[in-house]
């Protein structure tokens, strides 16, 4: 093959593959680009849905084949990205608000982030027929209890960072994880996103993943003044203990 | 036979005795020592019995109040192992409390040929790895607190246990009141567990005598 073709056909494929285009980073300030991706339990036969290989849900009732849907890793969805570091300041992507929807189908999300703000507000809207009873409380007290009425919206605060378990009285299934985050850096993402977090102050920076089911994973990171570290974070059951 | 006199067998005796205790005393490893229940007899044990009072609607969800004893906890018979099934891709039971050192057994009992995963977060965190149908996997829990259970392949198959340390605990019924029975005399934690946390989860110090009730007022407030 002619090698000039061969460099333009790579350069093309290169061109094709790059990507995403960030703007440089300041000289005084990092940036950090972190690539989420998500990896199946190793060893699961078949492929995913119907495949007569024993997980066919032909002849099932809804509600039974519903509980045999799996997990789709290619498109694993609400992986919070969570920067941690004293000299981070404000001034992150975090989320001022965000909105959960429940219906018969479940939750919309099953993990919501939000900033660490006074005023942040999460929208509970209810698609259900029946008012839903909705609670919570993290490791600090904060927390909240509401109705939502059918067809209505709720909206309550949480300020406190940390980990909250959504609890409703109606649907004692629903597993919803509410994130707030412990600097305004943070962002969701699914996976094969990349999430990318611009003017960081340099310093050593902890890059926490949370996905919803998924043991945590952790990276620390030197960001440096005009410079942009990546960062790869695949969530996964496998090597667990490994995992930190 | 010629008959020893007595100043000799009883001495004798005695030696045999202390020798027979001292050979047998390595092979009593950890697990036997467990397993030999408590050398207290039921006169002298003690019980707790209240009432849990809520600020808010109480969840329906299980509440539990356990006691975590001063100084550590007496050694005590392993409770036998808890089966949880898988079964149309569902943990049954969904929920469960498990005492420290009790095996769980966790059982692909599915009709058709689905594997399914258990892995484990929280307190103790574990992946048990893709296991077919008619097969199980065991473990034993050696950490108190909440622990998750997932499957890995399927998503909705969610469980959760609560891992306490000794078989000193109760669940809360509906009209609130519960009761521990059987608990050594001695100064406890009392401690409480919300499966749907939704209040301040309480610590009462607490005094258990022998062949005596203490009653407790547990607040959960918001």
């Amino acid at each position: 093959m002619n090698p000039k073709l061969t460099l333009l056909a790579l350069s093309v494929f290169a061109a094709g593959c790059g990507g995403k285009e960030y703007p440089q980073p300041k000289p005084d300030r990092a940036q950090l680009l972190v690539k989420l991706a998500a990896r199946a339990k190793e060893g699961v036969k078949g492929p995913k849905g119907d495949s007569g290989d024993g997980y066919s849900s032909a002849g099932m009732s809804p509600e039974r084949a519903k509980c045999y849907e799996r997990v789709d890793y290619d498109d694993l969805e609400d992986i919070a990205v969570l920067l941690k570091g004293s000299s981070l300041g404000d001034g992150g992507p975090a989320p001022t608000s965000a909105r959960l929807t429940i219906s018969n189908d479940g939750p919309d999300h099953r993990l919501v982030l939000l900033g660490p703000k006074k005023h942040t507000q999460l929208t509970l809207r209810n698609s259900m027929k029946v008012t839903l009873t909705l609670g919570c409380m993290g490791p600090s007290g904060d927390g909240f209890l509401t109705s939502v009425p059918p067809g209505q919206e709720g909206v309550v605060t949480l300020s406190d960072p940390g980990i909250y378990e959504l609890n409703c009285d109606e649907d004692e299934c629903l597993h919803v994880t509410l994130v707030v985050a412990p600097t305004t850096w943070a962002a969701l993402g699914k996976s094969g996103d990349e999430v990318f977090f611009d003017g960081v102050v340099p310093g050593e920076i902890d890059v926490v993943i949370q996905a919803p089911r998924l043991p945590d994973v952790s990276r620390r990171v030197s960001a440096t003044a005009g410079i942009r570290a990546t960062v790869d974070a695949e969530v996964s059951v496998n090597r667990m203990e490994e995992s930190k | 036979m010629p008959r020893l006199p007595r100043h000799i067998v009883w001495p004798a005796a005695a030696l045999l005795t202390a020798a027979l205790a001292l050979a047998w005393k390595p092979l009593a490893n950890a697990a036997e020592r467990r397993e030999r229940p408590p050398a207290i007899s039921i006169a002298e044990l003690g019980s707790v019995a209240g009432r849990a009072t809520f600020s808010a609607a109480r969840p329906k969800q299980p509440l539990i109040v356990w006691l975590e004893r001063e100084g550590g906890e007496l050694k005590g018979k392993i409770e036998p192992p808890l089966q949880i099934g898988q079964k149309g891709a569902v943990f049954t039971p969904p929920f469960a409390v498990v005492v420290l050192g009790q095996k769980v057994v966790f059982n692909n009992d599915e009709d058709k040929e689905i594997d399914h995963n258990v892995y484990m977060l929280g307190a103790e965190k574990k992946d048990h790895g893709i296991f077919a149908k008619g097969a199980s996997v065991t473990h034993t829990f050696e950490t108190t607190g909440e622990v998750s259970l997932y499957c890995s392949v399927h998503k909705l198959m969610d469980g959760k246990l609560f891992v306490v340390p000794s078989t000193a605990y109760a669940f809360v019924s509906d009209d609130g009141s519960f009761s521990i029975a059987g608990v050594a005399p001695g100064n406890y934690t009392l401690k409480t567990y919300q499966k749907a946390k939704r209040f301040r989860d309480v610590e009462l110090k607490i005094a258990v005598k022998a062949g005596e009730m203490t009653s407790v007022a547990v607040e959960m407030k918001r």
